[in-house]
């Protein structure tokens, strides 16, 4: 992969801040943003109105590979130099549906959250997440991760 | 006292000679290592690997001559021997530990080498035909 156009909704809090937190960091690639449903994105990537109806993030590498919802999560965390080994354990069936939270978690860089990812196992992570609605465009939904979080370090 | 003098030479010789053969050694099959973590990039693995084996010299033989007089000082020639013993022997050890610190980093190297060729971990869901601009 040599490049990636992230396709976000420009009027969505949470997007937003995903896209500063991703420019700001060392990557593989180049990473070009464009708000979704543009006539940019339109221009750029004849065919993608047909992804664009289910609202979730994009991603789209330059030979036109398509990746949609979590998987796009996965491939921005697989295109930064620090984060490519953590996109290949939230591949797993496991996490995969936990793809938004997880790039929430990360992207806050909460101290404590890390460690806790590296000593729980998948199983406990998606049970600790399966309460946790993902994300909205308004506010970040940290109460909801920082109990599950919570739960997780008192049961351990 | 010439059997101290005889002991203490071994010594320098044995561990100066274990030392250079660990050295090569590495040097030898860890540039393998070194020329697939860093992508196939030789000039950049001969150099690193060079610096890592001079650090290995320096450590060793730094090591060696410090402990040339360790311990009580042998009164007759059993103890010399013994004494001869033991110090080869604290020698290969600390060869052997770092020989397997100099493994462990040759490993991370080549897995972070890895990582820069791991392919996407997930399958796209569809195709487009991007403008090339």
């Amino acid at each position: 992969m040599q490049k990636l156009f992230i396709l976000y909704d420009a009027n969505c809090q949470f997007c937003l801040r995903c896209r500063k937190w991703l420019e700001n960091q060392p990557a593989y690639f180049e990473l070009k943003f464009i708000p979704s449903r543009s006539p940019e994105a339109h221009r750029q990537l004849p065919g993608i109105e047909k992804y664009e109806s289910s609202n979730e993030l994009i991603a789209v590498s330059e030979d036109g590979a398509v990746y949609q919802g979590p998987a796009a999560f996965i491939i921005c965390l697989y295109a930064l130099v620090d984060f490519r080994e953590w996109s290949l354990r939230l591949s797993r069936p496991l996490l995969l549906p936990f793809a938004r939270q997880m790039f929430e978690i990360i992207s806050n860089n909460r101290a404590g959250f890390s460690k806790w990812l590296r000593k729980s196992n998948d199983g406990e992570i998606a049970r600790s997440l399966e309460r946790c609605p993902p994300p909205l465009c308004g506010n970040a939904n940290m109460s909801c991760l920082l109990a599950a979080k919570q739960k997780a370090v008192t049961n351990a | 006292m010439n059997w101290l003098i005889t002991m203490y030479v071994s010594y320098l010789l044995i561990s100066v000679a274990l030392t250079v053969w660990v050295a090569r050694t590495l040097h030898k099959n860890g540039r393998i290592f070194l020329v697939d973590s860093f992508l196939g990039n030789e000039p950049l693995a001969d150099s690193v690997n060079h610096l890592l084996v001079v650090g290995f010299y320096l450590i060793n033989i730094g090591y060696v001559t410090l402990m040339l007089k360790h311990g009580a000082v042998a009164g007759n020639p059993q103890e010399a021997l013994e004494s001869l013993s033991s110090k080869v022997g604290l020698v290969l050890l600390v060869l052997g530990g770092m020989h397997f610190f100099n493994l462990f980093v040759f490993t991370k190297l080549r897995k972070r080498g890895l990582l820069h060729k791991q392919p996407p971990p997930v399958a796209p869901q569809g195709f487009v035909k991007p403008i090339a601009s």
